[in-house]
């Protein structure tokens, strides 16, 4: 303990030949490859979409469309993004045993992912009266995107339901909870997805 | 305490599959499933080579009429569709599925049931897309489908719907099988198999699993926008909506190109499984060898703008794409030196399987110096789309996928039948297969630089392609023979070939250290290895065997597999794997409705699929028993 | 002195994940954001070849530049961390105590060195396609087509 100014020092053989990653279940690297799959066919969506914007003419969006508005979208990123809080403490619930928190966290992510499901209906319901998929090439990727995003988190709750249902019967415990945390992660990446979303389709024509 | 017989009884009971056709619609063992993709690959290569007969017949005179333009145009598409999606990699796969967990040392793959899943739906994928014959609207836009041709307005029927339902549904397979590879490789390696110690062949196919990932998702992305425009009227490939059509290449690419080296990679990597076997010492430049694999998949998704050349992209962006293209030949060369100096530096032995590996060596080297030319712009915008372009590919696949897959059938055919195969036939069907090789694509590589476009159903006289295209059609009849020697070898093998023994060839690999075929629990005892050729370690089958006496190492417990850690293997913990069950056929079924409904416009039979989908999911995912504590 | 140490510990393996990826992960951001930002200088709506007001020139040099120089921070970490762990060779046994299990520690540096080899020769890969790619910016003009 002396009075070394240079407290850090480089790492030793050892410290650097430590195995990380370590200990991970096969189910937890199936679904981190599965989620990695699934965001590169949303980045290619997405990089899809700013390549046909920047060939394009200079209005975005083209064909006279206004530009998104915010209002209901920011609505619904809240309830969305708000959902992973509840998730995460039905899975570090498990985790230290209390089975109550399980039930508890996932009810309400279930409830705040439908919320965001519904809003999403309403506002495909307003914008189809001003342009569908069908209209210009803004129209198909404006639907295609969000609505592949849709189905993704239509997919998440009805995971967070199977879940729900082995919960309620008792499968889950401090040492077994490996459906719990894969579910998490993948209903963590979903709203991850809708960031991108959200700042790519929405604000960006705004800036 | 258990004595070894009564392990060894658990053993047979608990791994043992119920013989009978029940079992064919249930199994999850890989070995079968690795069988059944080596098949039905083979029965998918003997279409698209029947295809490519009647190609090499029209073309073998100018001026023919025995098959017309339409015809023409859906041959060549299901040619190269069917080679590159329903055989090669799902052949690779096979493989894979067989050897990767003998390889490592394991009894199964991760996930068996997602195998069983994968090799349904590659098989529901494959009919559904060669049933558009039956209809006489078999895909016709090419291989990689450019729009607008395959747009709405100029291709209306049928044809191209197989085309791009048939991928987005082959997809799942290929996508579930790369991830059962990482997460086979990651987690079920044999005890002291750290990660410079797994076999070449392995590396490779993991390399090749992680392209897969980050690949198919863009072409998922390219069908389904395709299919969207041609059936919903949406607009991502119309210029009238703002749509653009050079979208759909590069997407394309993005996949095309890794998917090249997601048919290559593995192919290498079987070369790099009997070379050093072959030479009678380990590989030369080991390491170099796995750089090269890891490094040739990453570059590969930075070159694919080279297809693009000829479309009138910025100068500058090309650039980009030229470098990594350059770049991308330096792991590639490195392989080759790689083997070629443990060749020289080994002792050859020259049996078949060898044989086809030089016969590899050979062309996959030629086919190679002609991608490096392609590189440079100023070149491939002189022979971008003609007959140039045919010979260089049909190089490096046929010399850098098809000589591998007939040295591992030779090499590995004896393990997995238990009969050894005829020397004498074996090196008859080489022969035959590389002369007939050269004489059928080496001169495409002439015709092409006179001027021959690829693609054309006919040509006409006087000017100077008749020699070339009438050589090329015989070359094609001589290597259908060499392939028919080989298949009546197998057959004659099956029957009459001698016994072949736990390890014919002197091999290096864990797969030598278990009977020809193995159990179905592979191992009797977990294997621990110390280095990167574990059967030329000193007395490596004396300790395993010795190993009986433990009940640890042995894994009798139910249908027991060893997890271990990620980079050093290090034991975790026992885990149980599933037995035989029919869920993954039901949702490979489920699927093929759905697809098959959208397809055809049927939307209510397609939603009829989605229930069994997700009441199979539901069956597959409910656990088995109470599940231990992790 | 013990949470640096800590860190320490925790931060070594991560470090030794950079050296093997930096220079991978530099060369995707530089073919991704060059060419994209090459494409929006480029389009039909742009007034000129420019960004935001700046040069594409500009842009790409720094680019190159900026990951030039994380990857050749990478490979300096892979070269170190090679030196201190050494690769072993993969066909050596290492002969096991009295029939016992091989040491740990032998196995884990082993397989360490062999990952800061790796990163060594792959980073230069990358730093050669880097330079290259930057290096077209001096021989081509901007937005230039053939």
């Amino acid at each position: 303990m002396t009075a070394d100014a240079r407290a850090v020092t480089a790492p030793t053989a050892e410290e650097v030949a430590a195995e990380v990653p370590a200990g991970r279940p096969t189910g937890w690297w199936g679904m981190v490859m599965f989620i990695t799959t699934e965001a590169t066919l949303f980045a290619a969506l997405v990089a899809s979409y700013f390549y046909l914007r920047f060939q394009s003419t200079p209005d975005w969006p083209p064909g006279g469309i206004k530009a998104p508005e915010l209002s209901l979208p920011l609505v619904m990123s809240a309830i969305l993004l708000s959902s992973s809080g509840p998730m995460v403490l039905a899975d570090r619930g498990i985790r230290a045993g209390h089975v109550g928190r399980l039930r508890l966290g996932l009810a309400a992510t279930f409830v705040l992912g439908a919320t965001f499901l519904g809003l999403q209906g309403y506002e495909y319901m307003t914008k189809l009266e001003e342009f569908t998929p069908r209209t210009n090439v803004y129209g198909s990727l404006f639907f295609a995107i969000t609505g592949f995003h849709g189905m993704h988190v239509l997919v998440g709750l009805l995971l967070i339901l199977f879940v729900m249902v082995r919960a309620w019967l008792g499968h889950f415990d401090k040492g077994r909870h490996l459906h719990v945390q894969t579910t998490a992660m993948y209903w963590h990446f979903v709203d991850a997805v809708w960031v991108v979303i959200m700042l790519s389709l929405y604000i960006g024509p705004h800036l | 305490m258990t004595t070894v017989a009564e392990r060894t009884q658990r053993l047979d009971e608990s791994w043992g599959e119920a013989p009978g056709l029940g079992s064919w619609f249930t199994t999850v063992d890989h070995k079968k499933i690795g069988r059944r993709y080596i098949w039905t690959a083979s029965v998918f290569f003997a279409m698209a080579g029947f295809e490519a007969l009647a190609l090499r017949t029209q073309l073998a005179r100018p001026d023919q009429t025995l098959i017309g333009p339409g015809a023409y145009n859906q041959l060549f598409t299901m040619h190269g569709t069917t080679m590159i999606f329903l055989f090669a990699t799902p052949m690779l796969f096979g493989f894979g599925n067989y050897f990767v967990p003998l390889m490592l040392g394991a009894r199964d793959m991760a996930f068996p049931r997602l195998n069983a899943f994968g090799y349904w739906v590659f098989l529901f994928a494959g009919l559904l897309m060669n049933a558009s014959f039956l209809f006489g609207q078999a895909p016709n836009g090419g291989w990689f489908n450019y729009v607008p041709l395959t747009g709405p307005q100029y291709t209306p029927k049928v044809n191209i719907g197989f085309y791009t339902v048939g991928l987005l549904f082959l997809g799942i397979s290929t996508t579930a099988g790369a991830i059962n590879f990482i997460v086979t490789t990651f987690k079920l390696r044999a005890p002291g198999m750290s990660l410079n110690r797994i076999p070449l062949f392995v590396w490779a196919i993991l390399a090749t699993a992680f392209a897969v990932v980050f690949a198919l998702p863009a072409l998922n992305a390219d069908n389904a926008m395709l299919l969207l425009d041609r059936k919903f009227g949406f607009h991502f490939f119309d210029p009238a909506g703002g749509g653009d059509p050079v979208l759909w290449q590069h997407l394309f690419w993005l996949f095309g190109h890794p998917d090249v080296y997601i048919i290559v990679l593995p192919a290498l990597g079987i070369v790099s499984a009997i070379v050093p076997v072959f030479s009678r010492r380990p590989m030369v430049g080991y390491f170099w060898l796995v750089l090269a694999n890891v490094a040739t998949a990453v570059i590969s998704f930075g070159v694919w703008v080279h297809h693009m050349f000829a479309v009138g992209l910025p100068q500058l962006s090309m650039s980009f794409f030229s470098a990594a293209s350059l770049v991308i030949t330096i792991p590639g060369g490195i392989q080759i030196f790689s083997w070629v100096a443990t060749m020289l530096r080994g002792r050859l032995v020259l049996a078949t399987p060898m044989l086809f590996v030089l016969g590899f060596l050979i062309s996959f080297v030629a086919g190679g110096l002609t991608g490096v030319m392609f590189a440079v712009v100023p070149f491939d915008q002189q022979v971008t789309d003609s007959y140039f372009v045919v010979a260089h590919f049909h190089y490096v696949l046929f010399g850098g996928a098809v000589f591998p897959i007939l040295a591992a059938l030779y090499y590995w055919m004896p393990k997995i039948t238990g009969r050894l195969l005829s020397e004498r036939l074996g090196r008859l069907s080489f022969w035959l297969i590389f002369g007939g090789f050269n004489l059928l694509f080496f001169p495409m590589h002439v015709s092409g630089l006179l001027g021959m476009p690829r693609r054309v159903y006919t040509f006409l006289p006087g000017l100077g392609w008749e020699g070339w295209n009438l050589a090329s059609s015989v070359g094609a009849y001589v290597v259908a023979l060499g392939f028919l020697a080989s298949l009546v070898n197998l057959l004659w093998s099956l029957r009459r070939g001698e016994p072949a023994g736990d390890d014919p060839w002197g091999g290096d690999s864990l797969e030598w250290a278990t009977s020809s075929p193995p159990p179905p629990y592979n191992f009797a005892t977990v294997p621990v290895v110390h280095s990167a050729y574990p059967l030329w370690e000193d007395r490596f089958r004396e300790r395993l065997d010795a190993a009986r006496g433990s009940e640890e190492r042995q894994l009798a417990g139910d249908h027991e597999v060893l997890r271990t850690s990620e980079l050093d293997a290090e034991p975790e913990r026992a885990i149980e794997m599933p037995s035989e069950t029919v869920v993954p056929l039901v949702v490979a079924l489920g699927f093929l409705v759905a697809f098959a409904g959208l397809l055809a416009g049927w939307y209510l039979v397609a939603a009829l699929g989605v229930p069994v989908v997700l009441g199979g999911l539901a069956a597959w995912a409910w656990p088995r028993r109470q599940e231990p504590a992790r | 002195m013990n949470g640096t140490a800590g860190l320490r510990r925790r931060a070594a393996p991560v470090l030794l994940w950079f050296a093997v990826l930096g220079g991978a992960v530099a060369w995707s951001a530089h073919l991704l954001v060059g060419w994209g930002l090459e494409e929006i200088a480029c389009s039909p709506v742009s007034a000129g070849p420019e960004v935001l007001g700046v040069s594409l020139t500009v842009w790409i040099g720094v680019l190159t530049v900026v990951l030039g120089a994380a990857t050749v921070a990478a490979g300096l970490l892979a070269w170190r961390f090679w030196r201190t762990e050494g690769a072993a060779d993969p066909a050596t046994r290492i002969e096991p105590g009295g029939g016992g299990p091989e040491p740990g520690e032998l196995v884990r540096s082993g397989r360490a060195g062999f990952m800061a080899l790796f990163g060594l020769a792959a980073n230069a890969l990358f730093l050669l396609m880097i330079v290259y790619g930057g290096l077209s910016l001096l021989l081509l003009r901007p937005c230039a087509r053939t």
